[in-house]
């Protein structure tokens, strides 16, 4: 990395920070009951991720993976057994195209099947409500 | 300066992702890691009532288990860690017994051999966590044609839980070969795609090569050789017959069926160039389709009948080509480093799969029609002439392994691989096997 792009690596951290703190200022201002909520951090997600990908079954072979993305809302209890899931995309689609149905059932076998998953100690409040996106585009050789 | 501020934006984004989600809102998680991990499933027993319908139900369900295994998608658990008897599933799943063993899918059903001397089969497919039946069909067959209602259920379930059509109930034919690599024996031989009912339909006296089904599955087109020039041949399954089509002056090679069975594409080597031309089964009559001092061969319909895919000499190398069925409108659509060859559109219509050859390797590949979004799936010494199973997913193809320094080895066996490139298997010949041929879906 030169030393101009070490600077502008500096300044887009510092803007990363001052962006993700107003962010999330901006929201707990609308709701003041957030406001001691912690933040989830990117390790916290990626062992979340973990523990669904370990279920997940990625068994398309479909030409375009990309088609078959499903994005689906899940609620915890508070001992991470799954509470509910539902899928968040165009709920036609689970009726007329068999790829996405395979997929979104796939998605389901992965989340009910791991249940309960481990929360990071102390994390359940910021973790209750969160939206998983099965993408299986990497599957392809 | 511009690439410098794209990168440090692109830094801003990775960072505000790296930091944190605001904890009032949902938080998004990607799960983007491909987990190849085959889906474990159940495939218990069909239920019989006597001890042959028992042995029947048994026999059905370790076809549709390999067939799934076979898909490289499927893990089926191994029955001896079953809880739950056939017989009681057949009141009700007891879901939390398979979630103890980590079933995610369950096949269950019923078989029933008939006084009219059929195979009656009930089968259902279960979501274990879901707690639901996600299909269930009930088949009729012959009591010979077990194996085919084994191969339709498996097929019912692989559309289920991926999407896409099954391929289970389909036949392959190919060149059965044997002898030293010198004194080459090679036979037309067919089987079911899971290497069963085995037969050869020649017996080596004539060399055949690119054997390739016609759309009703009852007639093969091949090329052999007669009084050493090499000809095209049609073979009726159910007669045994053999037919040479026309009679040209030079040698005609590379035979396929167009999509809707009434005529034969191929190629026709004389003078020093080779084109293509098509025949009508019906009038004999024949189209020559292209017309230059080129080598043009490898015809492939779309499966429209619309368009042919071929590969021709004409830029210099061997490239894969696009025109319309009269010839019109050819171009290019390899655009790769390399030399391309046996292009052969997909039955979906969606890709188109090619052999290519680079670097001293060979490889079996995809491509678009228009040429773009070029994957290769499989390489090795020698790797070729790959051929679609009727969903459009699944590549046939044969491999030859490299010779040692004796001399030995460079034996020649047939494998299947999906369009993910990760699933790859030989398939079971009694002999060395090359050119595979996949039949369209048994109706």
């Amino acid at each position: 990395m030169s030393l101009v792009e070490q600077k502008a690596f500096r300044w887009a951290l510092v803007m990363a920070m001052v962006w993700g703190v107003s962010a999330s200022a901006s929201e707990v201002g609308s709701d003041s009951s957030n406001a001691s909520k912690p933040l989830v951090s990117m390790r916290d997600k990626e062992f979340i991720a973990a523990q669904f990908l370990k279920c997940w079954n990625s068994v398309s072979v479909a030409n375009d993976p990309g088609s078959s993305i499903v994005t689906m809302r899940v609620m915890l209890n508070t001992n991470g057994s799954v509470a509910t899931a539902d899928l968040l995309d165009d709920a036609h689609r689970y009726s007329s195209d068999s790829q996405y149905r395979a997929a979104a059932d796939r998605a389901h076998f992965a989340v009910n099947s791991c249940s309960p998953i481990k929360l990071p100690p102390g994390q359940y409040d910021a973790l209750k409500e969160i939206v998983l996106t099965f993408d299986p585009r990497n599957s392809l050789r | 300066m511009k690439s410098i501020l794209v990168k440090a934006f692109g830094f801003a984004l990775v960072a505000v992702g790296l930091m944190s989600a605001p904890a009032s809102a949902q938080v998004q998680i990607d799960i983007n890691h491909p987990n190849r991990e085959p889906m474990p499933i159940a495939v218990t027993d069909l239920v019989g009532a006597s001890a042959q319908e028992s042995q029947s139900g048994h026999d059905i369900a370790s076809v549709v288990s390999a067939d799934l295994e076979r898909s490289g998608l499927f893990k089926p658990i191994n029955p001896k860690a079953f809880i739950q008897t056939p017989e009681s599933l057949q009141v009700q799943p007891r879901f939390a017994d398979w979630k103890a063993i980590n079933a995610q899918a369950l096949v269950s059903g019923k078989v029933e051999l008939t006084q009219e001397g059929k195979v009656r089969a009930e089968f259902r497919l279960w979501d274990v966590y879901g707690e639901q039946m996600l299909v269930g069909y009930v088949y009729s067959l012959p009591q010979k044609d077990w194996r085919r209602i084994a191969h339709t259920i498996a097929d019912a379930v692989y559309k289920r839980l991926t999407g896409e059509d099954g391929y289970f109930d389909t036949q392959i034919v190919y060149v059965a070969e044997s002898g030293p690599q010198t004194k080459r024996i090679k036979r037309l031989a067919i089987m079911d795609q899971d290497s069963e009912n085995h037969i050869f339909l020649t017996t080596g006296v004539d060399l055949v090569l690119t054997p390739r089904f016609s759309p009703n599955r009852r007639e093969i087109t091949y090329m052999s050789y007669y009084r050493d020039v090499p000809r095209v041949y049609v073979y009726d399954l159910d007669t045994g017959r053999r037919e040479m089509l026309g009679d040209f002056p030079g040698m005609t090679f590379a035979p396929r069926f167009s999509p809707d069975g009434n005529k034969v594409i191929m190629s026709l080597a004389q003078n020093g160039t080779t084109n293509i031309y098509e025949m009508d089964l019906r009038t004999r009559h024949t189209t020559r389709i292209t017309n230059n001092p080129y080598i043009d061969t490898s015809p492939s319909y779309s499966p429209d009948g619309a368009q042919i895919t071929f590969n021709s000499d004409r830029s210099g190398n061997q490239q894969l080509y696009v025109m319309n069925a009269d010839g019109s409108d050819a171009h290019r659509v390899s655009n790769g480093d390399g030399r391309y060859a046996t292009p052969v559109w997909s039955p979906r219509g969606d890709l188109i799969a090619f052999t290519k050859w680079k670097g001293g390797e060979f490889y079996i590949g995809v491509m678009r029609p228009d040429g773009s979004g070029e994957r290769l799936l499989t390489q090795g010494f020698l790797v070729e002439a790959p051929t679609w199973a009727p969903n459009g997913r699944v590549l046939a193809f044969w491999k030859q392994e490299r010779t040692d320094s004796s001399g030995r080895g460079g034996s020649t066996k047939l494998y299947t691989i999906d369009l993910t490139g990760f699933n790859e298997r030989q398939m079971v010949t009694p002999l060395d096997g090359s050119d595979p041929a996949w039949s369209p879906l048994i109706p």
